[in-house]
């Protein structure tokens, strides 16, 4: 089964997890880690690399982070090289709850390259204006 | 007939639960909203619809033309009915709508209601049809989201 790493500022990535399983129902093979004020930087770059290699299969990683050019984003965009020799990884920046959900549904059926489109897809095109749906 | 692949009663109707998880397992491509209040309300029958994703057609219309509907020709849809009360459920039944499963999504609690099991709550009368229904062989069973246990609500009435 594809692992699912989440990787944020704070606890977003707890939340948003838990938040997804109110809806989907518990999940396993993810993992999440979140930088908190006055963490050590390398100790959490290395807490990142060890969540991924634990959730590492054939089947690959997918990681969401929150921002882009945040420090989870960072410690992942520098190590890729490093991880990419070893780990079939796909990543996303811009989590968001649907994508969550997408990911947690489809990644039984789909491969680690397809999982990732579709939630890039999925992602973009649940940010709508309600009120020009609407009216 | 068409083909009815999930009856639900949910209170909220069409929401995070059924756009996703029941969606996604039942592979409905229609959403049937029966609900005599919310069919004259075309406000919130517009809600209802951009609220599923655009790959589902949502109709939203009252039992009689909900039975009517239903009734027709099975042109390969799949479609998840959802309702707020059983006894709308009971009015389908009655009116010959083949249904032999109801999955009870959300009762929540108000006045008059008391807990039947977890966060579902049952009036005396909405007691009173699902035992009617089970009278009728509808399965009725209690599953919030696909992965959850299903359980048998006969033995809670």
């Amino acid at each position: 089964m594809i692992g699912i790493l989440v990787v944020t500022h704070g606890d977003f990535s707890k939340e948003i997890v838990k938040s997804a399983e109110l809806i989907v129902g518990p999940q396993d093979n993810y993992k999440v880690l979140g930088l908190k004020h006055g963490d050590n930087i390398e100790k959490f770059e290395s807490n990142v690399l060890d969540q991924i290699e634990s959730l590492s299969s054939k089947e690959g990683v997918l990681v969401f982070v929150d921002l882009y050019g945040g420090s989870p984003f960072n410690t992942i965009a520098k190590n890729l090289n490093k991880l990419n020799d070893s780990i079939n990884l796909e990543c996303i920046s811009g989590v968001n709850l649907p994508i969550v959900l997408e990911a947690f549904l489809n990644r039984d059926e789909l491969n680690l390259s397809d999982l990732k489109n579709h939630c890039l897809k999925i992602g973009k095109e649940s940010i709508r204006d309600i009120k020009q749906d609407l009216y | 007939m068409k083909n009815i692949v999930l009856t639900r009663v949910d209170d909220r109707l069409i929401h995070g639960q059924v756009i996703t998880a029941w969606s996604k397992i039942t592979s409905a491509n229609r959403i049937l909203v029966v609900d005599d209040e919310v069919a004259s309300d075309p406000f919130m029958a517009k809600v209802l619809k951009i609220a599923a994703p655009s790959t589902v057609k949502v109709d939203v219309h009252g039992i009689e033309e909900a039975v009517n509907l239903l009734k027709k020709e099975d042109e390969g849809d799949k479609v998840m009915v959802l309702v707020k009360y059983p006894d709308t459920v009971l009015s389908l039944v009655d009116n010959g709508v083949p249904i032999k499963e109801l999955n009870v999504g959300g009762m929540g609690a108000k006045p008059g209601r008391k807990s039947l099991y977890k966060n579902i709550s049952v009036s005396e009368d909405e007691k009173l049809v699902f035992k009617k229904l089970i009278e009728h062989n509808v399965n009725v069973s209690i599953q919030i989201v696909p992965d959850a246990k299903k359980i048998e609500i006969q033995k809670y009435l």
